[in-house]
């Protein structure tokens, strides 16, 4: 009965540490706090908190088999935890920084069951889940940036759907409600468009600009910029937030800055080959080049107008295989500024938004690298980083 | 492989199959059945292009997605709905360019898949309709209200069945 009672002072104890009456109760509790003859510590249950989303930090899916999205500091390469991400889901992080959303898709019974669509919200510094949205449905493919996008204050997600009739569905993320499905015919891969709504890429090689999506929701097509079938435009792109622009890559390496708004205005492309001073690349069999490639292959640092892709030699449509070379590429002056290369081929790559970016790199194998954004030196090596898709707080 | 090969090859199996067979070397060029001179290539381009959501013999249910077997004939009924099959955007923006190759999957949907839903003396499509149409593709409008309203036109004037309100008919489906 003694060490029960030792117990429950000792639970009371580390109640009253987190409260304000601690000196209080713990003058009734000294064993809690005596020391035991033998160095034994009672072990005491706490909730851990961590800091709302930091510029350093990387957000990094487990991959298809594993759940969850680990959270790293850049600067010391140490987890800080993790975010609950289910198999089929997409994250968004709200700009404000007090909540994960987690748009997924889970049934009740494991693989069978009654299906559920929803978006999870987590607190950020608890990351204990604070409220669900259902929505009617969602695409059931995980863990794809473009598929879940946010307005820039924060207020409204937009989140893909594919039934297969090609839907957006728009929840207000301030009143917590699913408001309306929007139907977007023949259009994929969302983009941001602040104080507008947002634009995907369609089939047509238009993009598409949905106004005011929570009212009216009004859809305009631009003209034709890219070819679907002949030179497709790769679905991660990335977004410079102050000067609202989108850039996007071809598979042949054509790169193509959309000016957003209520019109977008896409520039004429021009040849990431030939900004490094290399012919350009084609769509022609056998014709081997550095193409841009992987799961992820670009990634964008605002603060010094940097593109960071993924490339590997091969020929047109290899744009799935893995990058052997980081090329970073000036987007303004159009050149490819230094090369990195890689020790083994990755899948992922994200760029910290910091003025000293950092650069997050992963494999088939879940090894996660931490680089230095200007020299490629391997920083930080971490094992089971996780083998999935990469965020950082801000940016693209 | 190009068009063409791929093309050879189909009718090559085809032939094994004895489904082509008016096709095999030696034979005059055979009439065009249903809008379609070529049916085999039309069937390998729906399956290409169009089966992986609407089922290889044009049925999914009970997934969401248009039942095509023994109902997508009735979008025959007038020149609107007929021109509302063209304008859908995943056959408009399609990857098959050529208009007349792309107007003979639609034959092969409309009247192989649709089997007995086409009414009456309606006329397969031709290149020159597809391309006259694809230029509308439907990509700025809400589809489910586009598809309810030929519905209705279709059950009016044509005799189509209130079943055709839904992505598939539960009493007929698989």
């Amino acid at each position: 009965m003694k060490s029960y009672s030792g117990f429950r002072f000792g639970v009371v104890a580390a109640l009253a540490l987190s409260g304000p009456a601690l000196y209080g109760i713990a003058a009734f509790a000294p064993a809690a706090n005596a020391k035991d003859p033998n160095g034994l510590e009672p072990e005491e249950s706490d909730t851990a908190t961590i800091e709302a989303p930091q510029a350093g930090w990387f957000y990094v899916r487990g991959g298809w088999e594993v759940d969850g999205t680990a959270i790293y500091d850049g600067k010391s390469g140490k987890m800080k935890g993790i975010v609950a991400s289910s198999q089929l889901s997409d994250m968004a992080i709200d700009p404000a920084g007090k909540y994960y959303y987690i748009s997924e898709t889970i049934w009740s019974k494991g693989n069978r069951g009654t299906r559920q669509d929803m978006v999870s919200v987590y607190d950020s510094q608890t990351l204990k889940l604070v409220t669900e949205i259902p929505i009617p449905s969602r695409i059931l493919v995980d863990e794809r940036k473009q598929n879940f996008v946010l307005s820039a204050d924060g207020r409204w997600g937009f989140i893909y759907s594919f039934s297969p009739a090609q839907a957006v569905n728009v929840v207000d993320l301030a009143k917590r409600k699913f408001v309306k499905t929007v139907e977007l015919p023949g259009c994929a891969a969302l983009i941001p468009n602040p104080g507008v709504g947002f634009s995907a890429l369609c089939s047509d090689g238009t993009m598409a600009t949905v106004t005011d999506p929570a009212g009216k929701a009004a859809i305009t097509h631009g003209p034709a910029f890219f070819a679907a079938s002949d030179d497709p435009i790769f679905e991660n792109f990335a977004y410079d937030k102050a000067k609202n622009t989108a850039i996007f890559v071809s598979y042949t390496g054509l790169v193509y800055t959309a000016k957003m708004g209520a019109s977008p205005e896409v520039s004429a492309p021009f040849s990431l080959q030939e900004a490094a001073g290399y012919a350009p690349a084609v769509t022609k069999p056998l014709s081997v080049a550095w193409y841009p490639g992987s799961r992820q292959p670009a990634a964008y640092n605002a603060a010094s107008g940097e593109l960071f892709v993924l490339m590997h030699m091969g020929e047109y449509w290899s744009h799935k295989a893995f990058g052997d070379e980081i090329w970073v590429l000036d987007v303004a002056a159009r050149k490819v500024v230094r090369r990195l290369a890689l020790k083994e081929p990755v899948g992922h790559i994200e760029v910290t938004q910091q003025a000293e970016p950092l650069i997050f790199v992963n494999d088939e194998k879940s090894e996660g690298m931490i680089l230095d954004g200007r020299t490629g030196e391997e920083l930080h090596r971490i094992e089971t980083a996780g083998s999935g898709v990469i965020s950082v707080a801000s940016g693209s | 492989m190009s068009a063409r090969n791929r093309q050879y090859l189909l009718l090559a199996a085809g032939c094994l199959l004895g489904i082509a067979s008016y096709a095999s070397a030696g034979d005059p060029a055979p009439a065009p059945r249903f809008g379609m001179l070529d049916p085999a290539l039309a069937r390998s381009d729906y399956i290409e292009n169009c089966g992986g959501c609407h089922g290889v013999t044009g049925s999914t249910a009970p997934a969401a997605v248009p039942e095509l077997r023994g109902r997508v004939g009735y979008f025959l009924c007038t020149p609107e709905t007929r021109a509302y099959l063209l304008r859908l955007p995943n056959v408009a923006h399609s990857r098959i360019g050529d208009d007349q190759r792309l107007a003979e999957v639609m034959n092969y949907v409309v009247f192989v898949l649709g089997g007995a839903s086409a009414p009456p003396g309606r006329l397969p499509f031709d290149g020159a309709e597809v391309a006259r149409e694809r230029r509308h593709a439907l990509s700025a409008a809400n589809l489910t209200d586009e598809r309810a309203r030929n519905v209705r036109i279709v059950m009016r004037q044509c005799n189509g069945p209130a079943s055709l309100r839904s992505m598939y008919d539960p009493l007929h489906s698989r």
